[in-house]
Parts: C-alpha cells; structure tokens; sequence
C-alpha cells in the first residue's frame, strides 16, 4: 500500500486532531430539526426561542406541546409565519423556511422517542411558552404517539394555510376532529379551523366556531386571539 | 439440552436517535466537510442526513458498525449535495471554521493553515479518490467497512485507495516544489 510522505501524513494528522465543526452548527441543525417535526417547515422567531429553552431535553415530549402553542399563537395563518421564518433565514439552515406540505414521512417522532414521556417537562421551556398545556397532557396520561400524531395533522394544517390553502387546512382539521374529538391540541385546531374560515371569508362559520370555543373554554388558552380573529363584533 | 436461537443484535440495540445524535454529530459534520459539502450547505447537508438517518433507523440491523451505517447515509447526501453544487458552477471554497481545537494562538493559526491546504490537496482528487481517501485516512473507516458502504469489493477499496495517496502526495508535493522555487528565484 503507498505511504503518504511526512508533509501529507501531516496535514492529515493534525485535521484529525484539531478540525472541529462549527460550535454553533450542532445548536442550529437541531432547531432545524425540530422546525421541520412541526410539519411546516415553517420556523417562528418563537420556535427557535422555545427550541434554546429546551436546550438539554432535546426531543423531549414537551416541547412537541410548546411548540404547538407557540406555532399557532404565533401567527402562522396569513404568511405572518412565512415572514418570521425568512427573518431567520441567516441563522437556520434552508430547509427550514421552505413552506411545504409535510411528506408522509415527515419524522415528527423525531422529537418524541418512544422512551420518553410526558412526565420529562423541561421547566424552563414550560415556564418561557405555556405552563398550562404540558401539564394539562401530563395529567391526562396522553401517550407521546398520539400526541405525536395530533401534531403532524396540526402541523399540516397550518402548513396548508400559510399556502393560502384554507380548504385543504379545513380537511386536515376535519380529519383531526375525527381522530381526536378529545385531542390534547383541540384548541390549537380550534385557533387554526378559525383562521382557515377567516381566510376563506366564512364570517359566520368564523363566527359561530369563535362562540362555541368560548363557551366551551370560558378560560381557554386562546380566548383573546380567538375573540380578536377576524370575526366582526357588534 | 437445547441451546435457544440467538437474538439478532439489532433486536436489542437499536440506537436511540437523540443518543445518536448527539454521540455522531461531529462525525457526520466532518465527514461532510470532508467530502465536499460547502461550508454554506453543511447545516442544510446534515439537516437532510439526519432526517434519512432517523427515518431509516428501524432498519438498521446491525450488521455493519453504525459508524459506517451512518457515513454511508452521509456519503449519498454529500454526493446529491456535490451535484448541485456542480450545476450550480459554484467554485471550490476554502474551509472558514477550521476551529482548531487547542487555545495557543500560535499554534491555531498554523492548524488553521494546514487545514486550508489539506481542503485544497483534497479538491484535486477526483470524487472516488477523495471519498476513500476521507474514509480511510481521515474518518479512519477500516476497508471492509468501506467496501460496504461503496459496495465494492475490497480489491477496489485498495486500488483507489492507493490512486487516491499518489494523487494527493503529488500534490503536495508539486506544492512545495512550487514554493520551495520561488523562495529560491
């Protein structure tokens, strides 16, 4: 077999002892990837804030339900998310901006193995987003799957309708209701459902699904963003 | 007495994708880098292998090392990534992080520079050359696990192998003959 020369050999050496990747490159690839469980791609300023936040558990269940809150709070619907996402198109990687539908194979379990459960909620992430929505998931025992599911199916809903497809976000929503008429997401599709009709100009469909969550959650997570969306009030 | 069937292995160690990613991260960014990824593509890069990696992992069976099983992913998005990049007509680039992993100033700056001139020496190669060479020289891959991942056979790991260290001892070679002239015109 050729030996290399000392200088070759060299060069070689000391690549192998000193090259080292970019510090922050681990950081951001995995912001990235946990954007791209979110079903959209689309990556919000609060995405990023909630990723750093469960910075030490990664892929832990929680963050799945933070990030639904703060993807649908954010403003997905009407590009709003779109343009946050392009803000941060120095610091993530493409991928991650890109619009798009999820493939089937979109790994969302990505961010939930199998092992973890509900039970790992990361403090700081629960206290920066929502405390309320891992500890409602916690309580109610949902398996790290299911929720894993009602995400993928959000996530395509929100995906559609930052493409200005509220027809097709509708179906998505209407097959989530099927699914899980007691989904742990249910009033993030309720947020989505209402801006869908919003943007497809279904004042009273709008209407009527902002009545209902009201008084279906006089508390409810959303009950301000829900009152404020698009429906005209007398 | 009868002996039960052994268990597969992979039935019983089947890696954890947030373990594997944190264990394999530098791996499969160097091995990146190293096979010609840009510096500017490289988190879009192993974006796109850990998505395959993890959407494949059920599947990995344990039959080769993981490390392999792993470059063999990254060697197939570093090749798609190399394509594009042809299309493109962007030029080669020089590395910019080259983080050198030791605090004398001194001795970074030197590393710093090795470093430029390896990325430069492993630009000459052409694209068969250079993977065994990263391989094997740098990723430290034994053969055999090289033919798999090439699915050659070991014959042809050799021989490229051996092309891939004249080629690149040429060029440094040529390279200090270069330098070594002019310091004496």
């Amino acid at each position: 077999m050729t030996e290399l020369g000392p200088r070759a050999q060299s060069l070689l050496d000391i690549a192998k002892q000193d090259e080292r990747p970019d510090p922050a490159a681990r950081e951001r690839v995995r912001l990235a990837l946990q954007a791209a469980m979110v079903g959209a791609g689309v990556a919000t300023t609060a995405t990023a804030v909630s990723g750093a936040a469960a910075k030490g558990t990664l892929f832990a269940t929680t963050f799945v339900k933070v990030v639904a809150t703060v993807v649908v709070v954010g403003g997905v619907a009407a590009g709003v998310g779109y343009q946050r996402a392009r803000s941060l198109s120095a610091s993530l990687p493409r991928q991650q901006i890109e619009t798009r539908a999820p493939a089937a194979e979109t790994p969302h379990s990505i961010l939930i193995p199998e092992s973890d459960t509900l039970a790992v909620v990361p403090p700081a992430a629960a206290s920066k987003v929502s405390r309320r929505q891992p500890r409602r998931a916690v309580e109610a025992g949902i398996s790290p799957l299911r929720l894993q599911e009602e995400m993928q199916l959000l996530g395509q809903a929100q995906a559609t309708l930052a493409q200005a497809r509220p027809t097709q976000a509708l179906q998505y929503l209407d097959d989530y209701a099927r699914r899980f008429p007691k989904g742990t997401l249910l009033e993030e599709a309720t947020l989505v459902r209402l801006r869908a009709l919003c943007a497809l100009g279904d004042a009273a469909g709008a209407d009527q699904v902002a009545q209902d969550y009201l008084t279906r959650y006089p508390e409810g997570t959303y009950r301000v963003q829900i009152a404020e969306t698009c429906v005209p009030r007398p | 007495m009868t002996a039960s069937p052994p268990k597969p292995e992979a039935a019983t160690a089947l890696p954890h994708f947030p373990a594997l990613y944190e264990t394999h991260f530098d791996f499969l960014w160097l091995s990146l880098r190293r096979l010609g990824v840009l510096e500017a593509d490289l988190d879009d890069a192993l974006q796109e292998t850990f998505l395959v990696v993890h959407r494949r992992l059920h599947t990995f069976e344990g039959r080769s090392a993981l490390k392999s099983w792993l470059f063999g992913i990254a060697l197939r998005v570093a090749r798609d990534f190399r394509r594009r990049v042809q299309r493109k007509g962007n030029l080669a680039e020089l590395p910019e992080h080259l983080t050198a992993s030791n605090s004398d100033p001194q001795r970074a700056a030197e590393a710093r520079q090795s470093l430029q001139l390896l990325y430069e020496y492993l630009n000459f190669l052409d694209d068969e050359k250079r993977e065994v060479l990263v391989m094997v020289d740098l990723q430290e891959l034994r053969v055999t696990e090289v033919a798999e991942v090439l699915g050659v056979n070991v014959n042809t790991v050799y021989t490229r192998l051996r092309a891939a260290r004249q080629q690149f001892e040429a060029a440094v070679q040529e390279t200090r003959t270069h330098s070594h002239g002019g310091s004496h015109d």
